[in-house]
């Protein structure tokens, strides 16, 4: 008998929760937090750039405690939103001012979100697909004090060979040369600063010979270069600049040769050549 | 004999690059109707048909051919079909990868498919999966033929190295320069940028075979004095940490020359350097070594030449510092000795002359740089200090003082003047001896027309170099610029009349003729030199 009892009790609770599992279960409610940007015409709209409905009485609340709030939705403020599952729109908001953690993967909410257009991917992650369209580009060249005052400075690019007279520059005032060159968007190059010779090209600030300066043309209105050059490769310390040899001429197109027939600097041993030249003054010894 | 290293140098050299040479295949072959060549953009635009052909046997074919060559990447557009083996793909774009495995093939109608060359060679693999547009890809930029380099009809790419185009024409807009073939070197390494050819008036060189790491060129040159002359060169590259250049310079007139530069980077702070030369009769070679302390640096250097003479220098330098009022200064000093086997580095009138074949010595060297600052009138004025004494082993020492002041007033955009004056004084001091009138080492006894200059002896004390400068620059636009200088040259003293003349006036024209090319042009005249009323000079260059 108390058997049955028992069996008839499971019978009832049973029945009685029947119509609760037939109903369909709500899943449970997700949640994305983020920076807010705007809540208007029906959407919340986060600094992600996505927006999401929010049903006519979304329930505003405190983040940190639960309870209703006196903060009302607007820029710069932070906010979760709790999405109701069935209807894919935003039934509460918990405002703050502080940044908050995020609460879910946007993966999540990603089907939620409403996109008015298509979507495009930032320019500044992606980039800008290039056109080719004609970029001037500036390049201003620094020289050491050491520059004489007549040279014509030059830049080589490897997409002209390396020619050392590729693009000649003009001069701005005594320290800086400057060329505006053309260039298709997307164009990419590496150049050295030369004086219109591989005998005479940039040195850095150790006086070793620098990696060529790499330079890709953006897809810009307008473009620069700047290129300090420490010193020259033919520069010669405690050696006249003006020396007789600085300007071949046509009778004489190497007659002192510096950095021509090498040794450079010091092949003209001090003192000059021996010759049999008879001596002026025999019994005068140098010291005396 | 005295040639001999630097024709074995350049034996060696050419030995070297020839297994290089052999083994650099052009692996891209590219023909149409029409190719033009943009150097500007490293492109070529092939159209009337294009026909692209990779060393692995893949062909593909379309209407029309845009080829990157920086990127090392081709898109052909219209009716496009891509086939390696005896399977086939068509598209209405596709792009290759000219040295890796990537085919990517577009179809207005169905998206775009990824996939390789492999695959495309066994379709038993099964079809690719379309994937998203990349439109990165499938670009093929609008070209304006005007500002085309070379047009063609067949290009054989080598990848990150050189394009032979043939037959190659330069077009103008008057006509166009044709050449059967001819080879665009565009490598980055900037050792091909190195030359042991001496300086010349105008050289054009012509590459004959070229690889990622050698080119063998010639040189169509013009030499002031000696006029025409033909020149070789193999140059032999490993990025841009070393490189070696062996040349070969044979003017139609005149002695001939022959020139090796060689150039190491080991690591961040060291470099090596050699080079050799000989010409004229006289030959010789030297070998540095630089290194990098921070901002200063130092070097060692060691040379030969004819003759028996050699040098040694070693010598370390300080960075700029500041001294005030954002001037700077820097010091340099050096220790090294020259010699001379079997004779003597002084004349014969010193008694005991013999005995200095080696003489040591040391110097310093103080370097003053003002900021550039603004003057009256609206100029900007930049001034250099440069002060240096070499102390020898026997006793007597050398000084320079040397300054420069130059001022450039900008009139407009467009118009430009600069003044400068540059000023050298040199003396070498005997202490005690004056009296024998050694002269500075640099003024020869003897003149380049073989006669001796008596002038020589009766010289004593300090010699000056004086350089006055007024120039006028116009730039009225991007690609025109032309600049007149007068220079007055007042030195002491000047050499036989073979000195630097008392005037000269230089042109310099920069213009762009036609879009694609661009000419360098300068004409000076030396006046009152070497007893002629005037010496005309022609500087002339190509650009592209």
């Amino acid at each position: 008998m108390r058997h049955l009892l028992s069996l008839l009790a499971a019978l009832a609770v049973a029945a009685l929760a029947l119509p609760t599992l037939a109903q369909p279960q709500p899943g449970p409610l997700l949640r994305f937090s983020g920076q807010l940007l705007d809540v208007r015409g029906g959407y919340v709209y986060f600094t992600t750039g996505d927006a999401f409905k929010v049903v006519d009485n979304v329930r505003l609340a405190d983040y940190d405690t639960g309870k209703p709030t006196t903060l009302q939705p607007r820029a710069k403020l932070f906010a979760r939103a709790v999405f109701d599952p069935a209807t894919k729109q935003v039934v509460e908001l918990d405002l703050t001012a502080h940044r908050v953690a995020p609460d879910t993967a946007y993966q999540a909410v990603k089907a939620y979100a409403v996109a008015k257009s298509t979507v495009q991917p930032a320019p500044e992650i992606v980039g800008i697909p290039l056109t080719g369209k004609e970029v001037p580009v500036s390049f201003v060249v620094t020289v050491p004090p050491t520059t004489p005052l007549g040279s014509d400075v030059y830049i080589s690019t490897d997409a002209s060979g390396w020619n050392p007279q590729a693009i000649k520059l003009d001069r701005i005032d005594g320290a800086r040369y400057r060329a505006v060159r053309r260039f298709a968007s997307g164009t990419k190059f590496v150049f050295r600063v030369t004086r219109g010779s591989w005998n005479s090209v940039e040195r850095n600030e150790s006086g070793l010979e620098p990696a060529p300066h790499p330079f890709f043309v953006r897809e810009t209105d307008a473009q620069s270069a700047s290129v300090t050059v420490y010193s020259w490769s033919d520069d010669r310390p405690n050696a006249p600049q003006a020396a007789p040899g600085a300007i071949p001429t046509p009778f004489n197109p190497n007659p002192f040769p510096q950095g021509g027939i090498a040794p450079a600097p010091r092949v003209t041993p001090p003192g000059g050549f021996p010759t049999a030249r008879p001596n002026p003054f025999p019994n005068r010894p140098p010291g005396g | 004999m005295r040639r001999a290293p630097a024709v074995c140098a350049f034996v060696l050299a050419a030995c070297a690059a020839a297994p290089l040479a052999a083994s650099a295949r052009a692996t891209v072959a590219l023909d149409g109707g029409t190719l033009v060549f943009f150097s500007d953009t490293l492109s070529i635009v092939a159209r009337d048909g294009a026909t692209l052909r990779l060393a692995d046997g893949t062909l593909a074919h379309g209407d029309a051919a845009y080829v990157d060559l920086k990127r090392d990447r081709a898109v052909l557009a219209g009716h496009a079909t891509v086939a390696r083996g005896g399977a086939a793909a068509g598209a209405d774009a596709i792009a290759l990868d000219l040295d890796g495995e990537r085919v990517d093939l577009l179809a207005a109608a169905g998206g775009a498919i990824t996939t390789t060359r492999a695959r495309l060679a066994a379709p038993l693999l099964g079809p690719p999966a379309p994937g998203e547009i990349d439109g990165e890809r499938f670009a093929f930029p609008e070209v304006d033929d005007r500002f085309a380099y070379i047009r063609a009809k067949h290009a054989a790419i080598t990848p990150h190295a050189d394009v032979r185009f043939s037959p190659a024409a330069f077009p103008t807009s008057v006509g166009g320069l044709p050449v059967p073939s001819y080879l665009y070197t565009y490598a980055s390494a900037a050792g091909f940028g190195a030359t042991s050819l001496p300086g010349a008036t105008f050289d054009q060189p012509y590459g004959l075979v070229g690889s990622p790491t050698s080119l063998t060129a010639l040189h169509a040159r013009w030499l002031d004095g000696t006029g025409p002359s033909v020149g070789l060169q193999q140059q032999l590259v490993s990025g841009d940490d070393a490189y070696l250049a062996a040349s070969l310079d044979a003017p139609l007139r005149g002695s001939g020359t022959r020139g090796l530069s060689g150039y190491r980077r080991m690591g961040a702070r060291y470099t090596a350097t050699v080079g050799a030369s000989s010409g004229f009769g006289v030959w010789g070679a030297n070998a540095s070594l630089g290194a990098a302390f921070g901002p200063a640096g130092g070097r060692l250097s060691y040379g030969y030449g004819s003759g028996g003479f050699s040098t040694f220098d070693a010598s370390l330098r300080t960075p700029d510092r500041p001294l005030f009022g954002g001037a700077t200064w820097r010091l340099r000093g050096d220790v090294g000795f020259d010699a001379l086997r079997r004779g003597s580095l002084l004349t014969a009138s010193v008694p005991d002359a013999r005995r200095y074949s080696t003489i040591w010595r040391h110097g310093l060297d103080l370097f003053v740089a003002a900021p550039v600052v603004r003057g009256p009138l609206g100029t900007r004025i930049g001034t250099t200090v440069d002060a240096a004494r070499t102390w020898y082993a026997y006793p007597h020492h050398d000084d320079t003082l040397s300054a420069n002041v130059f001022v450039s007033r900008e009139l407009s955009r467009k118009v430009a003047l600069f003044g400068g004056y540059q000023a050298s004084w040199n003396a070498r001091v005997y202490p005690g001896a004056q009296g024998l009138f050694f002269p500075p080492a640099y003024l020869p006894e003897v003149a380049p027309d073989g006669t001796p200059w008596f002038g020589r002896s009766a010289y004593s004390g300090a010699s000056t170099f004086r350089d006055e400068s007024v120039a006028l620059q116009l730039t009225p636009n991007l690609n025109t610029a032309l600049r007149v200088a007068v220079h007055h040259y007042a030195d002491f003293p000047q050499f036989h009349g073979y000195g630097r003349p008392q005037w000269s006036l230089e042109t310099d024209a920069r213009l762009r003729p036609f879009p694609n090319i661009g000419l360098q042009v300068g004409r000076a005249y030396d006046f009152g030199w070497g007893g002629y009323r005037w010496v005309p000079r022609w500087t002339f260059a190509i650009t592209p």
